[in-house]
């Protein structure tokens, strides 16, 4: 065991962030920190506190108090599987540290299990603030008592236990018995049919919401009756009787929970012990044969460019073909019409091209003021989340030293990184939004409005991420992953852009009213902070951000 | 031609990794950088390409000052770094084409230098595949072709010679050698004292940061009488006492 807490610690302390060695590094960092905390952390733990509470709520006048809390932890609990599979994969079997630790006289299942700890106590800060965030909703709607909320911490810590258990012995199982997997990309690719499938089954699901009768969902739930969450119960038994446990302070199903997280974690150790190492060694032979290309054309291919847009190239190839960025940073700004259709679907409208049309054209329910302040918030929200600015540095990872050794200038290098944000969040938007104007007969005065809108909130956000992530660039990682997972500046990102989207759109709203409902004024005076914003940057990035840069060394 | 004078570097945490050094390389000579594992090499390197900023002193590549002429400067440098692991996700081709590009390498130029350094170097056929799949041996000879594409005055190399085969490791010491002749400068790293014997014309010597020889291999000799190169090195690394035999002018 010792071996195990020992490994475990190294593992752990290879991924941590380092600290910034300057005071005025460490100061914005906390400053920042702030900002993700107000920005992110607190609204997603109000939000989701509040839905359980709504939940239980209802549920209470049905004698279910506990089924919006179990609902809801058994949905997080599937995000983490879809998403854990593919961090649990590139731990288990494409982590660089293996070549190192295979020849150490170690057991398979010790190997396994430090490297499973790894996972869990990384990939649990954000599952646990949400675990929080619905047993606070809980807590509240239910007056829980001082033995409840104490039982209710062994969930905060353990529930991911028995989910990435499930994806270990998933992945021993695949990489032990089947030559499927070759490489971290089809593992990439894998977890990223898994997300296609999920998206789809949403907005299926979504269509289907049109005939969906709440009440009846309601009381299927709370008489356990519901087929999806039953069969959840089944999988993920630990939910249920940690939920049991909590709710009602049940000694029995505490001792179910422990007994169930102990045999998932038994059975993968003994998946580890029978074929973790076959696993290991077959994924060292298992590269794609190489195809030797035709000699006489390969000298055709020496072509010149402006070093602005061949380093542009650069980054654009790296983003589409490293998998892991091309699902976390690109394919990202292409997914925001599901959500668009989600929620017109939730509203119960069935209003047709023709009634949206008509709708726009008389501006019915302030509909252009939505469509404005819709395309500003989806466009910086999609830019931030894309991760492509914010990441741009810590992307370089051990190959930062080429960014110093090169002649061109940081400036030049600079705006490449940071115009590879603003091409695919601007390709994102505008693939979308252009058919959008045709199909509904927007004007072409407002349409260019709202294409001028986004590209600035874009070019905004896609500055202030790559300045964010100049200040403290995540440059040691041990693979792709590792370098958007543990890279907090998108998270910084993101709470400037919630932040920023916040005040453009409360000041924006302001404006419109007062301004005796002026579209094109309150346009104006939307670009006008944007432009704002994008000077500071300018004016912050010119200050410091090269200097970051040529300051920053490799460690 | 390449200078450094009292180059200095200290780590966070305190670590002086580099301690007052001070040498030239001249133009037509090849100069041998050895030390033992954290003598400095690498970070010495890793300063005079731009890399690294000094703590104090200066690097000075041809006319151009590290320090206040940067792009100059790097402009007149070929630079090996110690992994070969480079863009991976990129083809050879697509490689060259940016570094061709970063060093406004004209087309013609580039295709001439492409076709001659990766035959020489038996990459030719690889150069459409992505550098992934390349082996290390593969991954260093694409860097010392990206290095040489744009045909610098000086070059840097740290432990050029890793990794390849004798074939390749034969062709790159005859091309520093030509280099050298052909009155460039040529520094390199190497823990391989018999490669630093027959290709050098001056060695420095670094030891914890500090320079413990800066000479030719003959007044070394006579220094340690009766002793082989290897015997040398380890006496001398021994003796961190000792003081530097000879300047640069």
């Amino acid at each position: 065991m010792n071996r195990v807490r020992t490994l475990h610690k190294a593992l752990l302390s290879s991924i941590a962030m380092s600290a910034p060695q300057d005071r005025r590094r460490r100061v914005l960092l906390i400053i920042l920190s702030m900002i993700i905390v107000g920005g992110i952390f607190i609204p997603v733990i109000f939000g989701m506190g509040f839905m359980v509470k709504l939940m239980t709520d209802a549920m209470g006048e049905l004698d279910s108090v506990s089924s919006g809390l179990l609902v809801m932890l058994h949905i997080i609990t599937i995000f983490t599987v879809v998403f854990g599979i593919n961090i649990v994969f590139s731990e288990l079997y494409f982590s660089h540290d293996i070549e190192f630790l295979l020849p150490l006289p170690l057991k398979a299942e010790d190997i396994v299990l430090a490297k499973f700890w790894t996972i869990v106590s990384t990939e649990n800060v954000m599952q646990s603030i949400l675990v929080i965030s619905c047993i606070i909703g809980y807590g509240i709607s239910t007056k829980m008592g001082v033995v409840n909320w104490l039982c209710s911490l062994i969930g905060v810590l353990t529930l991911p236990v028995v989910p990435f258990a499930y994806c270990a012995i998933l992945c021993i199982l695949i990489m032990g018995l089947t030559r499927l997997v070759h490489s971290k990309d089809v593992v990439m690719r894998i977890s990223m049919g898994l997300v296609f499938v999920m998206m789809i089954v949403l907005v299926f699901s979504m269509n289907s919401m049109q005939n969906f009768d709440i009440e009846v969902f309601v009381r299927e739930v709370a008489a356990g009756e519901q087929k999806f969450f039953r069969w959840m119960n089944w999988i993920f038994p630990n939910v249920y009787f940690f939920v049991r446990f909590m709710a009602n302070a049940d000694v029995l199903a505490l001792v179910y929970y422990v007994l169930i997280n102990g045999i998932s974690l038994g059975v993968m150790l003994l998946c580890a012990r029978l074929l973790y190492f076959k696993g290991v060694l077959d994924a060292g032979s298992r590269a794609p044969r190489r195809v030797i290309k035709d000699e006489g054309k390969v000298l055709a291919k020496v072509k010149e460019l402006p070093v602005f847009w061949s380093l542009f190239l650069k980054e654009v190839r790296i983003l589409m073909r490293t998998p892991v960025y091309f699902t976390n940073c690109v394919i990202v700004n292409f997914f925001w019409p599901v959500f668009v259709v989600a929620i017109y679907k939730l509203q119960r409208m069935n209003l047709g091209f023709e009634g949206i049309r008509v709708l726009y054209g008389n501006n019915v329910f302030t509909m252009r003021v939505y469509v404005l302040f819709g395309i500003f918030i989806i466009s910086i929200i999609i830019s931030a989340m894309s991760s492509i600015a914010s990441g741009a540095i810590s992307r370089e990872g051990q190959y930062f030293q080429f960014m110093k050794y090169i002649p061109v200038s940081y400036k030049i290098q600079w705006h490449a990184k940071a115009m590879t944000g603003v091409f695919f969040s601007t390709l994102g938007m505008w693939i979308y939004l252009i058919p959008g104007f045709f199909l509904f007969s927007i004007p072409l005065a407002h349409c260019l409005c709202y294409l001028a809108i986004s590209l600035a909130s874009i070019v905004f956000i896609s500055y202030m991420g790559i300045y964010l992530d100049s200040i403290q660039p995540k440059l040691v990682w041990d693979d792709e992953l590792s370098s958007l997972r543990e890279n907090y500046n998108t998270f910084y990102a993101m709470g400037i852009a919630i932040l920023f989207a916040a005040i453009v759109t409360v000041v924006g709203v302001l404006f419109y009213r007062f301004s005796g409902k002026n579209f094109y004024l309150t346009v104006l005076c939307i670009l006008l902070f944007i432009g704002l914003g994008i000077t500071y940057i300018a004016i912050r990035t010119i200050r410091y951000g090269i200097l970051n840069l040529a300051e920053q060394e490799e460690t | 031609m390449l200078t450094i004078e009292h180059l200095s570097k200290t780590y966070h945490g305190g670590v002086k990794a580099v301690d007052d050094l001070s040498f030239q390389v001249n133009n037509g000579e090849i100069v041998g950088f050895i030390g033992l594992n954290g003598a400095g090499k690498t970070t010495t390197l890793k300063m005079m390409s731009g890399i690294l900023r000094p703590d104090g002193g200066h690097v000075q590549i041809n006319d151009y000052s590290m320090e206040t002429s940067p792009l100059e400067a790097k402009e007149n440098i070929g630079y090996i770094a110690d992994s070969p692991d480079m863009f991976l996700r990129l083809r050879g081709m697509e490689y060259l084409n940016l570094i061709g590009d970063i060093y406004k390498v004209p087309v013609a130029k580039r295709k001439e230098k492409i076709e001659s350094l990766t035959k020489r170097f038996d990459l030719f056929d690889a150069l459409e595949e992505p550098m992934q799949s390349y082996s290390h041996g593969m991954r260093q000879k694409m860097m010392v072709t990206a290095a040489l594409l744009h045909e610098p005055d000086v070059w840097i190399l740290d432990e050029p010679l890793t990794g390849l085969d004798p074939k390749s490791a034969f062709a790159l010491k005859q091309m520093m050698r030509e280099h050298a002749d052909a009155g460039h400068s040529v520094l390199f790293s190497t823990h391989v004292l018999e490669v630093a014997e027959k290709l050098c014309d001056r060695v420095v010597v670094i030891h914890h940061g500090r320079t413990l020889f800066i000479g030719t291999l003959e007044e070394l000799s006579l220094r340690y009488p009766k002793m082989d190169l290897e015997q040398i090195f380890l006496t001398m690394t021994k003796d961190e006492t000792m003081e530097p035999s000879s300047k640069e002018a």
